[in-house]
């Protein structure tokens, strides 16, 4: 069995309870379950730690505040400004499901749900939705002119609106994959070491004493992946932000 | 419909992206359909070996080869996905979109509602704790700064009407001696001239009883020499001249 451990294995979903509704096959998956455990995580460290009297932090306390203030004062208000407030239930939940499925999926034997795009794209369709829905909302057709960039020639207008359209509608698609790309390399990228240390030591002899250096790079390929993990959540966000600002206020800053 | 499009689109997508990997995938899904059915599987490789050995049981085998392949073939639904990236298994979106929407807005909702309020009004509360602290000891410290510069205006005014005082008080003092020495002074010179007078009188009088006794000698001495009485008015002017020579 272990020889037939495909790295990309680890990505398939098993069904754990099957589901259908209406024609959908809605299965309770290991996906599912990762992204429930996610939110469990999420709420009990987001609720928990946090006591309406704890003018004086503790532990927890400090990592949760540390968590809110780098989304709201680090990355939604100096994109945003004052404004950015009211999307910041929302950033939040980007980056803290992000970042605990991230996480979760580090586990041994975990599943990473945000390894697969239908789940990143999904969000990154949500994040554009908004997008479209908010700037239409708040500026009517004026949105539009978001794909005229001011100071350009006109006779390079012909050229750039289109880029400009190009790159926008592209923004889901790389918001999405930059997230779901990240995590599948990095993880296959791990079992990959982690199945060079297995048949190693399998081999016996001298081969075993050299398992050490695949397990070696190994340890260092999950200290990159805890990064990673916690980048890309805040990049998701990052990017979630500036596209909402733009939506907002569309040329002028705030 | 949509499930017709999604199934037609898995179809299109299963072949386009992975026109290769669709044929070994086949071969595969026996072998490894075998392996996970667990002991079932496992009973089944024996019947097979079995029948390969033993012509007289091939009914047996074929019974059960029959109902092996109708276990992968429910299966084939999970396992088509393993020879391709299970990334592109459209059959698996419905239920992961399905999903991520409950735990997203359940995690949305936590957030927004109980989670973000909670954090932000702790962080809020220990700023306005902290500011209003600071404002207090900034209150303290100008009214500590007022005490004192009350307290050296005090000092300072007492100090001036304490000197204003032991000036006046000098100056009082100082002017009663004055008045006192001046008086005195006034009374010695109405003393003096009183004095002076009085000497003036005496030496007015006695110079006017000496031309008296001047005239009544000098008429006596004029008598005896003479036995004449000299007229008086000569005699007069004879003693005013001499005395004025004196």
């Amino acid at each position: 069995m272990a020889a037939g451990h495909s790295p990309m294995e680890q990505f398939t979903i098993k069904t754990l309870v099957p589901i259908e509704f209406a024609g959908y096959d809605i299965s309770f998956t290991n996906s599912s379950l990762w992204m429930l455990l996610a939110v469990i995580c999420s709420a009990a460290f987001l609720t928990l730690g946090v006591k309406r009297d704890g003018v004086v932090p503790g532990r927890l306390q400090s990592i949760v505040e540390i968590f809110y203030d780098f989304i709201m004062r680090q990355t939604v208000i100096p994109v945003m400004g004052e404004s950015g407030r009211r999307f910041f239930p929302l950033l939040f939940t980007f980056f803290i499901f992000i970042f605990f499925t991230n996480f979760l999926g580090l586990l041994p034997y975990s599943f990473t749900v945000t390894s697969h795009i239908a789940v990143t794209f999904a969000m990154a369709l949500l994040v554009f939705a908004l997008v479209l829905v908010i700037g239409f909302w708040t500026h009517g057709l004026r949105f539009l002119s978001l794909f005229v960039p001011s100071g350009v020639p006109a006779w390079i207008m012909p050229v750039i609106v289109p880029i400009e359209v190009i790159s926008f509608l592209s923004r889901p698609i790389s918001l999405s994959l930059r997230l779901a790309a990240n995590m599948l390399a990095g993880h296959t990228m791990l079992k990959v070491f982690a199945g060079f240390v297995v048949s190693l030591l399998g081999a016996g002899g001298v081969f075993s004493a050299l398992a050490i250096a695949p397990l070696l790079a190994g340890v260092a390929l999950t200290a990159l992946e805890v990064l990673v993990a916690a980048v890309q959540a805040w990049v998701f966000t990052m990017l979630t932000c500036i596209y909402l600002n733009e939506a907002v206020h569309l040329h002028d800053h705030h | 419909m949509t499930a017709q499009a999604a199934s037609s689109f898995q179809m299109a997508n299963v072949a386009a992206p992975e026109p290769e990997a669709q044929p070994p995938q086949n071969p595969e899904t026996p072998a490894e359909g075998q392996t996970p059915e667990g002991h079932s599987g496992a009973g089944h490789d024996g019947m097979v070996h079995d029948g390969h050995d033993m012509a007289p049981a091939g009914e047996h085998a074929d019974g059960h080869t029959d109902g092996l392949t109708e276990t992968v073939g429910h299966g084939e639904g999970d396992h088509g996905s393993k020879a391709g990236l299970p990334q592109l298994d459209l059959t698996t979106f419905a239920s992961q979109i399905f999903w991520l929407v409950i735990s997203f807005a359940v995690l949305y909702f936590i957030i927004a509602r109980i989670a973000a309020p909670k954090i932000g009004g702790v962080i809020e509360e220990r700023e306005a704790r902290i500011k209003g602290d600071l404002d207090a000891a900034t209150d303290a410290k100008k009214a500590s700064e007022a005490a004192i510069a009350g307290y050296e205006k005090a000092l300072a005014d007492a100090r001036g009407r304490a000197a204003k005082l032991s000036e006046e008080i000098r100056g009082k003092v100082l002017a009663e001696a004055n008045a006192r020495t001046d008086a005195a002074e006034k009374q010695l010179a109405a003393d003096m001239q009183k004095a002076e007078g009085r000497i003036a009188e005496m030496r007015t009088g006695a110079l006017s009883r000496l031309s008296t006794i001047a005239r009544d000698t000098a008429a006596d001495i004029v008598q005896k020499l003479t036995g004449d009485t000299a007229p008086a008015g000569e005699l007069d002017a004879a003693v005013t001249a001499a005395l004025k020579k004196s």
